[in-house]
Formats: structure tokens, C-alpha cells, sequence
């Protein structure tokens, strides 16, 4: 969907992108992870032209993006930034539709279509579509930034460290329901942060940078078990069991309860890592495992996670 | 937290009905010729108390005429101008106008009076382009100031939504600046009231005429009907502007 050929920016002396190849396949969360000055922004900035490379080329579903007329191609892709950029001057409504209204869709079609995007963020429309983008929240704020890039229903979504500036709690559950709209919408999303975590926890593929390059281009799974380079290895640092625990699901580790029930539980729908932590908060060896109506339907043993923390 | 406000919103217009009406009160007031008379000659008994040439009325029309001509003036250029000098093409310009603009107005009104007499004669036409060059100020340095004041994170965002330069410029580069374009708007317009007092020494009308007349013949009631009219349009044109300003920009704090 989006490919990257060679590309090259050039600030001056200086190298921003050292010839970055790259391929984002449809439907995929690809995200763009490393140090502040890696070029992963300026990558992302690429693909909607708001940078020009110097050298080589973006291929957008397999079309040169120098060859369409950057505001079309923008109204094509949703765009997410950090500080949100909303329109401090137009209602929350008014702001998930500029983009219809740039595609000339018609006031009721795009009102329902804003409407709707609002619900599927959670903001329910009767509260927040007249409110003014001051009366929000950061979390509410972030949210209506996400249903105003998905207004136009975009095949592709850019976003630049959208949850980076709202706190810890919100960020977690803004991740959440990324994933699960993402789950729904299957959009191509290349997603910039420098936070390793929240890569993992939402990649489908992981593209770590240093210096204008690509150091490695892996699933997590992938990138975590086997770093390609010193690099890699020093920037996953030595929690890297732990997240690979974090994409594990509990499902497929669950066994039979022998004996009696342990004190603490996690929700099946929850990740090993959960379970671990949970573990060593009790003490214990075996954590109970209970599903959505919060019934025990398991247990989960130290051991198996053990086993598969260190599995190749 | 923000209350939830319904969708539908009471009509910004709604917030002028108080100016409007202090307007109607204020020019009803200037056409009550005998309690002016009645209050100049309590102030002043041994002295003519109200100027018999024209009515108050009628001098505050005047002055009203003269001050909206030439704010009208200073907004059709100003405004372009402004705007121009703020935009990539014109930015390398932007020195020169706030320069000119500042010149125009640290040149005394009645030094420009006097030399604008030779080219446009006698009369409120003088008066005008003297005006006009004095209010310039203020309306192109708060536009530059507004349009320059807009968040960075915001013009991100609008290109990247696919704003055209243009469109951008439109829909959100001015309406954000709007508020501050606004208070220099209200700066000109009270500067140019002000200072319209001067008009009738080169032959122009409003309510510096007996105020001129009243110095000239020593007569402190004609000066304190002139400025007391003044300084009563000055103050509600102010309040007018601070209303219009409420109700143009709901989205402000």
C-alpha cells in the first residue's frame, strides 16, 4: 500500500533520511520507532508530502505521490499529529467534517458521516459535536483528532505520536480502543512513537530507525526474540522478555484448575504479561484465569509462563 | 467541567440588541437641545450656553460621518495590506508597511492636516485622508500580529487535511486572527472619533466645530458641549466593539 524507494532528505549538510527502503502492506499497523532525530517523523511526513525527499520515491497504492496534487492526496489520508491541531474556532462537529466539506460531500451526508465517526470514538454526538475544542479534555480532544482523520474514510492513516502528550491511564486506554476500532476498520496505518511499549503493543510490523536508517524491520514477536543489531539490542534493553510477554494472549496457556483456586485472576481476554505481574504481586504460582462474567475457567502456572518467555 | 450546550445556539446577534438600543438613547439624548441648555447654563451662567449653528444633533452626525468614512478607508486598505505582508509573497514587504503605517501615525494629525491642505482643500475631505492615515496603525499591526499568532500545530494540521494555501488562509488562518484583528479595529475607530475634533481647522465639520469656535471666542460652555458629545460616542463605540467582539468569536474563552 504505501512503498518507500531509496528515500533521501537532505537539510543542508545534514542527512535526515539515508536512503530509507520500506513496504507497508494493506490493512497493517506499521509503526516507526527510535530516538528523537531518527528521521521517523520526517518518513512519516513523506508519504502527504508535507516533505519533498531529495532522493528517491513514495509509492502510495503503487502511485508516485509526486504525481498527484498534494491537496487531493491529503484529503485521502488521515492525518494525526501530537499537539492534535484541532480548530479552536469550529465546533467539534464542525472539526470532523472539514474533510468531507473539502471533498464537496453534501451538509447532511457529511454531518451523518461525523456524527457516526464521533459515536465510533466514543464522544456520543448529543454532548460533544457543539462543544468548542477548549471545553475538551486531552483524552476527548485526541479522540475527536482520530474521527477527523477517519472522516473521509481514508484507505490510509498517518499518526504522529498521537498519544504522546495525554497521560498514562488515557494513553492506555486510547491505545485500546485503537486497536479495537483498527480491528473493525482494517486501515494501512503508519504510526510514529518513540515509546517501545506502545509499539508492541499495537504493531503489526515494527520499523526501527537510528540515523536516517532502518535498523530492523520485524513483527515484534520477531524484533524482540532475535535484535538484528547492537542497536536493536541496546534499545529493547533488558525488559525485552517482559514485553514479549505482553503480546502473548492468555488464551492457548490456560490449564484445568488441579486442587484449589488461587486468590488473585485476570481476565482471559487479558496478555501474559498480566498474568505475570500478577503472579508476582501474590507471590504465588498460579494465578486463576475468568472470562467475561468474571466466572474462574482456569488457572495459569508460573511455569508455563517461564516456558514460553524463554521460547525460541 | 464544561456544561453540554444544545447544538442550536441563541443567535450571536442577540448580544447587539444592548448596544443597539444605548445608540437610539444616546442620539435621543443629543437631540434633547433644552436639557443641554438648561445644564451648559447652570455650568456656565454668564456665557451664549449652547452653540445655535447647528444642532447637536446634527454636529454628532457629522461626526459620525467623518470617523466612519475614514475608518472605512483604513479597513479597505489596511486590511489587504496587512493580510498581503503577512503571506509568503509579501513578507519580504512586511518591514516597509509596519514602517509606513508607523510613520503615519507619529506624524501629529494637524501637522498632516495642514499639508494635506494644498491637495485636497478645504473641507471634511482633508479631514478624512488625515484620519485615515492616523487609525492605519493599529488595524495592520494587530492583523499582522493575529495572523502571526496562529498556533503552528494548527497550520500543521490544515495542510495536512488538504487546505489549499488559499482555503487555509480563509477558513482558519483569518477567523483565528479575527479576534485580535478586531480589538485593532476597535483601537482605530476610538482613535479616529478622537481625534475627528480637529476637522474644522481645515473646514470640516462634527463635533470639534464648537469646540474650535468655542476657543476661538472664549467660550467654555460651546468647548464642554463638543467634548462631553465626544467623550460620550467615544466610550459607547468602545463598549459596541467589545459586544461585537463577544458575539463574532463564541469560541474564545
Amino acid at each position: 500500500m504505501i512503498r518507500f524507494e531509496n528515500v533521501v532528505k537532505r537539510y543542508g549538510g545534514f542527512e535526515a533520511l539515508r536512503g530509507v527502503s520500506l513496504e507497508v502492506a494493506a490493512g497493517q499497523v506499521v509503526v516507526l520507532l527510535g530516538p528523537s532525530g531518527c528521521g521517523k517523523t520526517t518518513l512519516l511526513r513523506t508519504v502527504n508530502r508535507l516533505i519533498e525527499p531529495t532522493e528517491g520515491t513514495v509509492y502510495l497504492g503503487g502511485q508516485d505521490v509526486r504525481l498527484l496534487n498534494p491537496e487531493e492526496l491529503r484529503r485521502g489520508i488521515g492525518y494525526v499529529i501530537q499537539s492534535i491541531g484541532l480548530f479552536p474556532h469550529m465546533s467539534v462537529l464542525e472539526n470532523v467534517m472539514v474533510v468531507p466539506r473539502l471533498l464537496g460531500w453534501e451538509r447532511s451526508r457529511r454531518e451523518a458521516r461525523a456524527r457516526e465517526m464521533l459515536t465510533r470514538v466514543g464522544l456520543e454526538p448529543a454532548t460533544f459535536a457543539a462543544r468548542y475544542p477548549r471545553e475538551l479534555s486531552g483524552g476527548q480532544a485526541q479522540r475527536v483528532g482520530l474521527a477527523r482523520a477517519l472522516a473521509a474514510d481514508p484507505a490510509v492513516l498517518l499518526m504522529d505520536e498521537p498519544f504522546g502528550a495525554v497521560d498514562p491511564p488515557t494513553r492506555e486506554r486510547l491505545q485500546d480502543e485503537f486497536l479495537k476500532l483498527q480491528a473493525g476498520l482494517r486501515k494501512t496505518v503508519l504510526f510514529v512513537t518513540h515509546d517501545l511499549e506502545e509499539a508492541v503493543k499495537l504493531a503489526d510490523r515494527i520499523c526501527l530507525m537510528n540515523h536516517g536508517q532502518v535498523e530492523q524491520y520485524d513483527p515484534p514477536e520477531a524484533l524482540l526474540r532475535d535484535p538484528k543489531t547492537p542497536f536493536v539490542r541496546d534499545f529493547i534493553g533488558p525488559s525485552r522478555t517482559l514485553l514479549r510477554l505482553s503480546r502473548i494472549p492468555l488464551e492457548g496457556l490456560v490449564e484445568p484448575f488441579n486442587g484449589k483456586l488461587p486468590a488473585a485472576s485476570v481476565p482471559l481476554s487479558a496478555m501474559a504479561r498480566e498474568a505475570f505481574s500478577a503472579l508476582l504481586a501474590q507471590g504465588t504460582r498460579s494465578v486463576a484465569v475468568t472470562d467475561a462474567q468474571g466466572r474462574p475457567v482456569g488457572q495459569v502456572r508460573l511455569e508455563t509462563l517461564l516456558r514460553v518467555a524463554s521460547e525460541e | 467541567m464544561p456544561r453540554a450546550r444544545p447544538l442550536e445556539q441563541s443567535a450571536p446577534l442577540n448580544r447587539l440588541i444592548a448596544p443597539a438600543l444605548a445608540w437610539a438613547l444616546l442620539l435621543g439624548l443629543f437631540a434633547y437641545d433644552d436639557l443641554w441648555r438648561r445644564a451648559l447654563s447652570a455650568l456656565f451662567p454668564d456665557q451664549t450656553p449652547l452653540f445655535e449653528r447647528q444642532t447637536l444633533l446634527n454636529l454628532a452626525l457629522e461626526h459620525l460621518a467623518i470617523t466612519g468614512t475614514a475608518l472605512l478607508a483604513v479597513l479597505l486598505v489596511g486590511l489587504p495590506l496587512a493580510v498581503w505582508a503577512a503571506r509568503p509573497s509579501g513578507a519580504a514587504f512586511r518591514p516597509l508597511v509596519e514602517n509606513l503605517v508607523a510613520v503615519g501615525q507619529t506624524f501629529p494629525p494637524v501637522a498632516v492636516l495642514a499639508l494635506a491642505l494644498p491637495f485636497v482643500g478645504f473641507g471634511s475631505g482633508g479631514a478624512v485622508l488625515a484620519l485615515f492615515l492616523y487609525g492605519l496603525l493599529p488595524v495592520v499591526r494587530n492583523t499582522l500580529e493575529g495572523l502571526a499568532a496562529v498556533p503552528q500545530d494548527v497550520l500543521e494540521a490544515a495542510s495536512g487535511m488538504g487546505y489549499s494555501p488559499l482555503q487555509r488562509l480563509w477558513r482558519v488562518e483569518i477567523p483565528l486572527a479575527f479576534p485580535v484583528v478586531l480589538s485593532g479595529v476597535r483601537a482605530s475607530a476610538v482613535l479616529i472619533l478622537a481625534t475627528a475634533t480637529v476637522a474644522p481647522l481645515i473646514g470640516g465639520g462634527g463635533l470639534g466645530v464648537p469646540i474650535v469656535a468655542g476657543l476661538a471666542v472664549s467660550n467654555l460652555a460651546f468647548v464642554t458641549e463638543g467634548a462631553i458629545a465626544v467623550a460620550l460616542l467615544a466610550v459607547l463605540l468602545d463598549w459596541t466593539f467589545a459586544r461585537l467582539e463577544a458575539a463574532l468569536t463564541p469560541w474564545r474563552v
